[in-house]
């Protein structure tokens, strides 16, 4: 197994989260919000829809979020990501 | 009231500043009408994102109470009846996530209002004079001062979101369930607060304003942009800017800033509103592009600072060149802004301080983080020093902190650790330690010795001993390298101050000793750090109070008082309070091993009187205090108000320190022994298991409470458990400490002399009598020598057991020691009743006479006990009053016993407890009180 890769979560071992939110944020906001990728566009029309990918552990999760909410972006869904079985 | 050096650290008065509002406002009668009735409450929440009006509708909702009480109270100035509310205002930062740091601020912003009653002085004294207080104990003095005050006080907490430790949280909620009727609580704040909200709600307690009440309506878009700020919008444009922004006031603010003194409105609302950006990136850059340049650069290079000055920011600005040309304008950059109403806040009358609005602040650091990131350290970096030249040092650390200069921030905390420490920062401390990377903490011995104090404070003490031999091998090498002649070294501050570091690091290694049962090595080490530390450094009382402890274990009662006298004399109540408490207890728990109980009982009444003189009524040293008297009380057989005062005692020790609660289970259940409950005794005793099994409690208690459980099991008759108890002991590892020793002695004789093993419980004794002449522990002797003495009775050897017996007496008349003689019940009452055979006149054998049951002692005429105090009358238990009916109805103790199913011992108990609560000696009398009470119905 690599080194980075854990059979299930735990609050202190980084995982890659999918956020999504509602509007839209250029993507030289990734660093200061902490997140490895910022995508904007999504299907949902007609609301505009950002996904956020980032690899943190919990702290960093709950911090990320709060940087969203301070600056004024609704959660549409956070998401741990899962392949065969396995959080990456 | 006792002041001293720390009574008045420096605070920052701008934190009580209510910050002023502009003149013009949107007038929002619904939420101030909402406010106005919910503000009744217990809480008032005020919970929305940044740039929803949280803070300005708070400010203009109390200047329309205190208006229009005013007014009421001018109309009626004859009835003087009505006065007017008072506000404290606390604006809460990042740097007050320390417990006694926000309780100082807390307390300070209630004590700066006007009241009939002073508020906050007991718990400004408390935060003052001691090191480490329990939120809820300055909690409950700030509550009783606020509950004698009449008037209505508003407590406004704003930007509570910055709180984030856990403690605080607490005292809070500890604050808000026990509010007084007249405080009301207003908590502004980003996110919902770790309070218990839900049970509020449940309650009817909390008043809620949330982002979708503060949202402006049309209405209040149209006063806002048109009114307030001076535009001329159509309504169309109104409109399509509120649907925009939905309503969020930052966004219209900052939509509004953009607009002013622009022609080509339709034109600027119809691109904003069109495009699909994130409001504030869009606007942020709206705004600062209508700026100048310098007035840009000047916005985004002083948005790292918390607080603004003029002279501040000419030095911040330094950083970057902007105002090398000696152009030192920022005080009329700051005062334009504020006129322009640009997002600044001044947070003093003279407009000397200012802050940005939060939500500008951040957007201008991320815009800043995002177009410049590299100037940022440098602008830290010249605010740490110009906050350390103006001696404002916790700031330059935060600056130093964000700048990453880790070395530097690490050089000023050396300089602040100690008056940190002093004031009861701890927390602060700690938190700033942890920040620090390795190698910058562990080449500053100063800070190493706190690093591991705080390991050792939360039980980590394999890592602390690690840290501070390391700081050891330091100083060791420092001395090498002076002595190959270095005389560089010698200039270092470690060196400087060597003596005071090696001194702390041996107190801390004397404590570890003392957690490991490591005997000798706590009094090693504690002599080394008393010979090291300098006079007055709070860090001596670690050191005496474990030596003294030390010593006591050992067994040298003796030597263990004169330290602790010494460390009592050399001890002012000015340098701290709570310290001089301990020192006196200490002397006092002496002074009972010495048998000096009377002496005992005086300096515990004393030390209560001197924490109510300090406002400490509620602290867990006088919970301390009650304890150590309610166990003089027992001996005395003064059980009740024993009982009493060792109920006070727990309740004051509850959620406080470990030691002082164990200590607090095993006086309780000694005194339930006392009186024959043993259930009650044993569940105590539980207690202290559970919470052995999830805390570290000291060796000492646990030896204590395993006494207590076998002593238990001997007075049930269960004598093969306590035989397997006594073989499941390991003598073994005690061998340093007399104390763990004794107490399985103890029960092994008292087994010996149940079974009638005469002879083998008086070679015990005899080896306990020899070990304890040398300890010099009266209390212990005592009892050793009534053990004896009956141990000798039963050989056959009277004369040899009145002998003993009168030994004892001699030692227990002066301090009255009662219990211990009739705990023994008939037996001892024999021996006793054939000493006065020969003479009649001896009060004291009388006295201990008396003590027995009626049926033990039935030769004497027995005199009614008065309670002490002559007003106090303890309820009786639900058993008790069942007893005392059974008395009424004339049945004998046998046939009560019968009746209720308990044993022949326990009736007795109860009775005893009866005659003690009611203060009576008989059954007649008993049954007589018991109908003036009013506890007996008349039949």
């Amino acid at each position: 197994m690599p080194e980075n890769v854990h059979p299930k979560l735990t609050l202190y071992h980084p995982v890659k989260y999918r956020i999504r939110v509602q509007g839209q944020l250029d993507a030289d906001w990734a660093d200061w919000v902490g997140a490895a990728q910022v995508e904007t566009g999504g299907e949902e029309a007609p609301v505009q829809v950002t996904t956020l990918i980032c690899v943190v552990d919990q702290a960093g999760l709950i911090g990320l979020l709060r940087r969203l909410y301070s600056i004024g972006l609704p959660i549409l869904s956070v998401t741990a990501l899962v392949e065969g079985g396995i959080v990456l | 009231m006792c002041y001293n050096r720390f009574m008045f650290p420096p605070v920052l008065v701008t934190k009580f500043f209510i910050p002023t509002v502009r003149p013009k406002l949107v007038q929002r009668h619904r939420l101030i009408d909402q406010l106005s009735s919910g503000g009744k409450k217990k809480l008032t929440l005020i919970s929305a994102p940044a740039g929803f009006g949280k803070t300005t509708l708070v400010i203009d909702w109390l200047n329309q109470i205190t208006q229009t009480q005013k007014m009421i109270n001018d109309g009626h100035e004859s009835t003087g009846v009505l006065g007017l509310p008072r506000v404290a205002w606390l604006s809460l930062d990042d740097g007050d996530n320390d417990p006694t740091r926000f309780l100082m601020y807390l307390t300070t912003a209630l004590k700066r209002i006007d009241t009939t009653a002073p508020i906050g002085d007991a718990a400004l004294a408390m935060l003052a004079s001691a090191q480490s207080v329990p939120p809820e104990t300055v909690m409950t003095l700030l509550i009783n001062e606020v509950a004698k005050t009449p008037e209505e006080i508003y407590f406004i907490l704003d930007d509570y979101h910055v709180i984030e430790n856990q403690a605080i949280h607490r005292s809070l909620a500890f604050l808000l369930k026990n509010l007084p009727p007249k405080l009301h609580i207003v908590i502004t704040t980003r996110e919902d607060p770790l309070l218990p909200l839900a049970r509020l709600r449940a309650l009817g307690q909390i008043a809620e304003l949330r982002a979708v009440d503060l949202r402006f309506s049309i209405d209040e878009a149209t006063e806002f942009l048109n009114y307030v700020m001076g535009l001329d919008l159509s309504p169309e444009n109104i409109a399509a800017l509120e649907s925009r922004t939905e309503g969020w006031i930052g966004g219209l603010q900052l939509a509004a800033i953009s607009l002013q003194g622009q022609t080509n409105a339709d034109q600027l609302i119809h691109a904003f509103t069109g495009s699909n950006r994130l409001i504030l990136d869009y606007l942020i850059e709206e705004v600062l592009r209508r700026q100048t340049q310098e007035i840009q650069e000047f916005l985004l290079h002083t948005s790292v600072l918390n607080r603004l000055s003029g002279e501040l920011c000419d030095h911040v600005r330094l950083a970057t060149g902007q105002s090398a040309n000696g152009q030192e304008n920022s005080q009329a950059v700051l005062e334009a802004l504020e006129h322009a109403n640009i997002f600044l806040i001044p947070l003093d009358g003279e407009r000397k301080w200012f802050r940005y609005h939060h939500l500008f602040a951040d957007l201008l650091q991320q815009q800043l983080y995002r177009e410049n990131p590299q100037v940022i350290p440098g602008l830290h970096q010249r605010a740490s020093q110009w906050f350390e030249a103006n001696n404002l040092i916790e700031e330059a650390i935060q600056h130093a902190f964000l700048a990453g200069d880790y070395e530097r921030s690490a050089l000023l905390l050396t300089d602040l650790a100690d008056p940190l420490w002093e004031r009861g920062q701890h927390v602060k401390l700690r938190d700033w330690l942890a920040k620090l990377p390795e190698k910058n903490l562990s080449t500053k011995p100063q800070l190493a010795v706190y690093w591991a104090w705080f390991l050792f404070s939360t039980g980590q003490q394999e890592a602390a001993h690690h840290l501070l031999q390391a700081v050891e091998n330091q100083i060791e090498d420092l001395e090498h390298r002076i002595d190959q002649g270095d005389s560089d070294s010698i200039r270092t501050l470690e060196w400087a101050e060597r003596s005071k570091i090696l001194g702390r690091l041996w107190a801390i290694w004397a404590l570890i000793c003392t957690w490991r049962e490591d005997l000798s090595g706590v009094i090693q080490h504690a002599n080394s750090a008393l010979e090291n530390l300098p006079s007055g450094d709070p860090w001596r009382r670690m050191a005496v109070m474990a030596l003294g402890d030390a010593i006591y274990y050992r067994g040298d009662v003796l030597a263990a008082y004169r330290t602790r006298l010494e460390t009592l004399e050399a001890s002012l109540p000015e340098d701290d309070l709570f310290f001089y408490m301990i020192a006196n207890l200490k002397v006092a728990t002496s002074l009972r091993e010495m048998g000096k109980l009377k002496d005992t009982m005086d300096i515990c009444r004393q030390q209560v009187d001197f924490a109510k003189h300090h406002g400490l009524t509620n602290t867990i040293f006088v919970g301390w205090a009650y304890t150590l008297w309610s166990l003089a009380l027992a001996e005395r057989n003064e059980l009740a108000q024993a009982l009493k005062y060792a109920k006070k005692s727990l309740a004051l020790t509850l959620g406080g320190d470990f030691a002082f609660l164990s200590f607090s289970y095993i006086v309780l259940a000694k005194i339930y022994f006392y009186l024959g409950e043993f259930d009650q005794a044993e569940d105590h005793l539980k207690k202290l298991a559970d919470l052995g099994r999830s805390h570290d409690i000291p060796f000492y208690t646990k030896g204590s409470m395993k006494s207590w459980q076998g002593r238990i099991m001997l007075a049930r008759g269960h004598l093969d458990d306590a035989e397997q108890w006594i073989a499941g002991q390991d003598f073994g590892s005690h061998e340093e400490s007399f104390i763990t020793f004794d107490h399985i002695n103890l029960i092994k004789a008292r087994l010996l002399l149940a079974r009638e093993q005469w002879a083998e419980a008086h070679r015990l004794l005899m080896k306990m009598r020899e070990l304890c002449e040398k300890v010099g522990h009266t209390g212990r002797m005592i009892e050793i020598l009534v053990l004896l003495s009956l141990s000798l009775q039963g050989m056959g050897e009277t004369s040899q057991a009145l002998q003993t017996l009168e030994q004892a007496v001699a030692l227990a008349e002066p301090g009255g020691f009662v219990r211990v003689f009739v705990d023994e019940g008939p037996p001892m009452a024999r021996l006793l009743y054939e000493m006065l055979s020969g003479d009649q006149e001896r009060p004291f054998v009388q006295h201990l006479l008396k003590a027995f049951p009626a049926e033990e002692s039935t030769p004497l005429e027995v005199e009614p006990v008065q309670d002490p105090e002559g007003v106090w009358i303890e309820q009786l238990t639900d058993r008790e009053l069942e007893v005392l009916e059974l008395i009424a109805e004339g049945l004998t103790n046998q046939a009560i016993g019968n009746r209720l199913f308990l044993s022949l011992n326990t009736v007795k108990a109860h009775t005893r407890n009866i005659y003690g609560k009611l203060g009576v000696s008989s059954r007649t009398q008993a049954v007589s009180k018991g109908r003036t009470l009013g506890i007996l119905t008349d039949q």
